[in-house]
């Protein structure tokens, strides 16, 4: 800035004076450090929220592999499990002997026969996320129990004594079919894997069991035995006290007329029972009532030269893995279509392949905890997927060309076991944070029992069976909501009121008025937001055609008392332009009361008589709710056209009228132009819904009482001083010079405001606009009390939505540290450091090129 | 945004308003009233604006003042007998219209009744109470 010249009275100093050079280097230097430091800072909490968000995007890593040579009497083992500390595993053999080993160097502990006499001939798949186990017996009987694993400090001098000698660094010292290491000098810690087996327990037939399945949260027991029979029990009820099963709660089930052959994998499921053959045929029972009931039968495996080799179940046992001899391994689960023709219109569909590879899939495995899910290869390789995002996260060469027969995930997902005929093998890994991807996080993503593929956010899935669904896009939908009818609400009553404030107020009226406004901002967010909440809501929700009427028929009003008062004669028109601000103030809540008496009239017009059940009801008329949104486009469109049209013309032809004829046309002219723009948005919407079109579903919806246009509203006092008051600052620093001007040469005050004073002030209105979006769109409290906090796609203005601040204020403080959660949620902080950055870029770009032009008149 | 030569419209209201066209003197009229470059409704909507502004405010501080202080005045109390004896006493927090739902009476939606939701302070277990009349 260059202040006017001084004018010289005397010779200047030649020399500047010591002091201001030094004054000089100070500010130069604490500006300089200051303007650094404040850069720094803003870039200092981009960096952090990277740093923190980074790790989400760390490849997976396979971190070695430890293979331990075991000789196995008979075949390798299928069913197999590790450890949380990765220090001991056991595997049952295919006679049923269960073998403990040492993980560090695959020392055998122990080994037992689960049962001598009846041999072993089955027993139930891995569960993830539980440690039941059941095993069949050759006699058609069953045992129910668990394995697992025990981990136990003691005080116990015996096995104390045993460890003497052992040293810390040294691996746990086998002690009683277990390990022991020493905890102090009392104290050992015991490990080992117990098992439980129940009573046997009749089935109903003495053939052998050939595939069986529990869970014991429901109670549910399915076999099939050799000789062909299949029968699911219901234990709750049927097992009577010396193990017995009564025949009432036992359902058999006829899978012959599926298949001739024997089934070769079974699963309960909910209420189903998956049957699964070698050829890939799947048959789902409805086992859940009084007999079994075939749903529908579907193909696992399409290609008719492979076969099904191995079926896993995710945790909550709600989504299938399958892998087959062409080395697919693909994610099934039940979606629900209206079309469908099955009985419970559920179909097990293929939502996506996770892995592809040239050798047979001989072994899968599930996380306990998470959707990773592991394939074993015919060719000794082990791959790692995620099921729920799809991604392929590692392949590990494990053995070399010898198939894997049995697969384990370690509980923390930091390892997995593998046995071979060589022996067994535990792998370590660390995979980081499988659960997100890029794709996962911005792209839709099919997730079990959805119909398709979409955008959620549901952080927490309460239970293992629902995974967590880390969907960023409704949050910054909902930012995007927020802020899109913050501002329709907010601007034009900031923008129009600067303008009046600035240009038709008087001087003593505005040093009072501009305050006032600015109070408005001084209101602490949240109790905006809890009034918004708990005292706008209910009340809105009692009369809301009422204020759908207001927000059309206010300015109305104001619009049609300045046409009826322009039909008084001048000069007293001119005098009650001193008063206009009162007459104002009195037309506003006669528009309002006004407003309040149409509203019920409206809602018995347009919407049966009830708006709220109209919204929520697909029956009824359409054209009330075409209306509410024809109206103000037709309206916008009106006023464009009465503006560039029927103005100009009026002028026109009004030339030699006196003013009383012209306040009488200009009257007509908006008669008509209401008229107009109310029956053009009433045919649009006859047509429309004569057409069959509702808008009920995509624009409208069901009333929630926390919605958008409260929000709009509340979030209206938080905004409108902000925008206000900048947009006031910048109309009244146009310079004096170009309205004196302007109203000299014979422009009224209007046409002045319209032409001179807003076009220069261009670029202070685009910054308080822009500083109004910022505001919205950081905006927390507001949101987080009066907007429902859905995470939902829909503009639908009555319905609720969750903008990323209010996630962020909602989950932070549960989110586990270093967690995948707590990950996305900063990344949805950096999302919303990036949209209000851009959008300050953006805005102040806008401004320089404005604020150039403006300063070359 | 282009500014237009002459702002001299409401005066010579035939004049083109594409901006650079030059002007001649003789082809003005002078209209004989400038009500329509007054643009007057449009300034009531400004101001408009502003009385919207003014009347949130005032609106809300009212609101909050008229809520806030109501905690050191008394609301009447009103006594219920139930037909078994029992009464309660409590203040009112809510009245609204019952609209009587069409299958229950054959003058469907009309408003015949008054809900009162009382909560009754008078019993230790701040119960609230429904009460239709």
């Amino acid at each position: 800035m260059e202040g006017p010249p001084k004018v010289a009275r005397q010779r200047p100093r030649r020399q500047t004076r010591a002091s201001v050079k030094i004054k000089d280097a100070v500010a130069w230097a604490v500006i300089t450090v200051g303007g650094v430091a404040t850069i720094a800072a803003v870039l200092g909490v981009a960096v952090f929220l990277l740093w923190v968000v980074w790790p989400l995007f760390v490849p997976p890593r396979a971190e070695g592999t430890r293979l331990m040579t075991v000789k196995w009497p008979q075949a390798p083992p299928t069913r197999i499990a590790v450890d949380e500390s990765r220090i001991i595993g056991w595997a049952i053999e295919a006679g049923g002997d269960l073998k403990v080993f040492r993980m560090s160097d695959g020392r055998l502990l122990s080994s037992r026969a689960l049962s001598v006499e009846p041999p072993v001939t089955a027993w139930t798949n891995e569960s993830p996320g539980n440690d039941e186990f059941a095993i069949g017996l050759a006699d058609g009987t069953v045992r129910l129990g668990h394995i697992r694993f025990v981990s136990e400090v003691r005080s116990d001098r015996e096995a104390r004594q045993a460890l003497e000698g052992h040293r810390a660094a040294e691996p746990p010292t086998p002690y009683l079919g277990g390990l022991a290491e020493a905890v102090d000098a009392d104290h050992v810690r015991l490990y080992s894997v117990e098992v439980q087996l129940e009573q046997a327990m009749e089935t109903g037939s003495r053939s052998p069991i050939r595939l069986l399945d529990h869970v014991a949260s429901r109670s549910r027991l399915a076999v099939v035995h050799e000789d062909g029979r299949a029968t699911v029990f219901n234990l709750d009820t049927a097992r009577r006290v010396d193990g017995t099963i009564r025949d009432a709660r036992r359902l058999d089930v006829d899978y012959q007329s599926v298949s001739s052959g024997a089934p070769r994998f079974i699963l309960l499921s909910g209420d189903y029972l998956l049957l699964a053959w070698q050829d890939g045929t799947l048959a789902r029972y409805d086992v859940g009532g009084a007999e079994a009931k075939l749903i529908e039968t579907s193909d696992l495996v399409p290609a008719p030269t492979a076969s099904l080799t191995a079926l896993a179940v995710l945790a909550g046992r709600g989504t299938l893995i399958t892998g087959d001899s062409h080395g697919a391994v693909k994610v099934w689960f039940l979606t629900r279509s209206e079309q469908l023709d099955s009985l419970d219109k559920l179909r097990m569909t293929l939502a996506r392949q996770l892995l592809q590879r040239t050798e047979p899939v001989t072994a899968l495995a599930a996380s306990a905890r998470t959707r990773i899910v592991a394939a074993g290869y015919a060719d000794g390789h082990v791959e790692l997927a995620q099921a729920t995002t799809g991604q392929r996260l590692l392949d590990v060469p494990v053995e070399e060309e010898s198939p894997i027969t049995g697969l384990a995930l370690a509980p923390r997902e930091d390892a997995f076991f593998t046995a071979s005929r060589n022996g067994i093998a535990l792998s370590r890994l660390n995979l980081g944070h499988a659960e997100a991807s890029l794709a996962s996080l911005f792209l839709p993503v099919w997730y079990q029992d959805y119909e398709g593929p979409a955008h959620v956010w549901q952080s927490t899935g309460g239970s293992a069976a629902n995974e967590p669904k880390f969907g960023v896009m409704p949050l910054v939908f909902g930012t995007i909501k927020a802020t899109f009818y913050s501002l329709l609400f907010a601007v034009p009553i900031a923008l129009l009121a600067a303008v009046y404030t600035s240009e038709f107020l008087a001087r003593q009226a505005r040093a009072r008025i501009k305050p006032t406004i600015e109070l408005m901002a001084s209101l602490p967010s949240v109790v905006l937001g809890y009034l918004a909440a708990f005292v706008v809501a209910p009340r809105v929700a009692r009369c809301v055609p009422a204020v759908l009427v207001a927000f059309a028929l206010v300015p109305a009003t104001f619009l049609f008392a300045a046409y009826l008062l322009q039909l008084l004669p001048e000069r007293l028109g001119i005098r009650l332009k001193y008063h206009r601000f009162v007459l104002v103030l009195l037309v506003l809540p006669l528009g309002i009361a006004l407003a309040w008496s149409l509203g019920p009239l409206v809602e018995n017009w347009l919407f049966g008589g009830n708006l709220i059940r109209w919204l929520s009801s697909h029956d009824g008329s359409a054209v009330g709710g075409w209306m509410l949104l024809l109206l103000p486009l037709s309206a916008v469109t009106t006023a464009y056209f009465v503006a560039r049209v029927v103005t100009p013309w009026l002028r026109r032809v009004s030339s030699n009228w006196t003013s009383a004829q012209c306040a009488i046309a200009d009257l007509a002219k908006f008669l008509s132009a209401t008229g107009i723009a109310l029956a053009a948005a009433w045919i649009g919407s006859y047509l429309l819904s004569v057409l069959g079109c509702d808008p009920r579903g995509p624009y409208l919806g069901t009333y929630i009482q926390r919605n958008a246009m409260i929000v709009g509203f509340a979030m209206g006092f938080a905004i409108i001083p902000v925008i206000y008051t900048i947009a006031e600052d910048a109309l009244s620093s146009v310079p004096e010079h170009l309205r004196s001007a302007s109203l000299g040469a014979g422009a009224t005050p209007w046409q002045t405001t319209m032409r001179i004073i807003i076009p220069t002030a261009m670029s202070g209105l685009f910054s308080a606009v822009m500083i109004g979006l910022g505001r919205a769109v950081g905006e927390t409290m507001i949101v987080l009390m009066a907007a429902g906090n859905t995470p939902i796609m829909e503009w639908n203005i009555f319905n609720g939505f969750r903008t990323l601040s209010a996630n962020l204020a909602v989950e932070l403080p549960e989110a586990e540290q270093g967690s995948t959660h707590f990950r996305v949620l900063f990344l949805t902080a950096f999302a919303l450091f990036t949209m209000t950055f851009v959008i300050n870029t953006i805005a102040e770009g806008v401004r320089q090129r404005f604020r150039r032009r403006a300063y070359q008149l | 945004m282009s500014f237009p030569s002459t702002v001299a419209t409401p005066l010579a209201p035939e004049l083109p308003t594409r901006p650079g066209a030059k002007v001649r003197g003789p082809r003005r009229v002078r209209a004989r009233t400038a009500l329509l470059a007054h643009g007057e409704p449009l300034v009531w909507l400004t101001a408009g604006a502003l009385a919207t502004a003014l009347f949130m405010i005032a609106g809300i501080l009212l609101l909050i003042v008229s809520a806030g202080t109501s905690t050191f005045w008394p609301q009447p109390i009103y006594e219920i007998r139930l037909a078994d004896g029992r009464r309660y006493w409590g203040e009112l927090t809510a009245a609204e219209p019952l609209r009587i739902a069409p299958i229950t009476t054959s003058r469907a939606g009309r408003r015949e009744s008054r809900q009162l939701d009382v909560a009754a302070n008078a019993n230790p277990h701040q119960r609230h109470l429904c009460v239709a009349e």
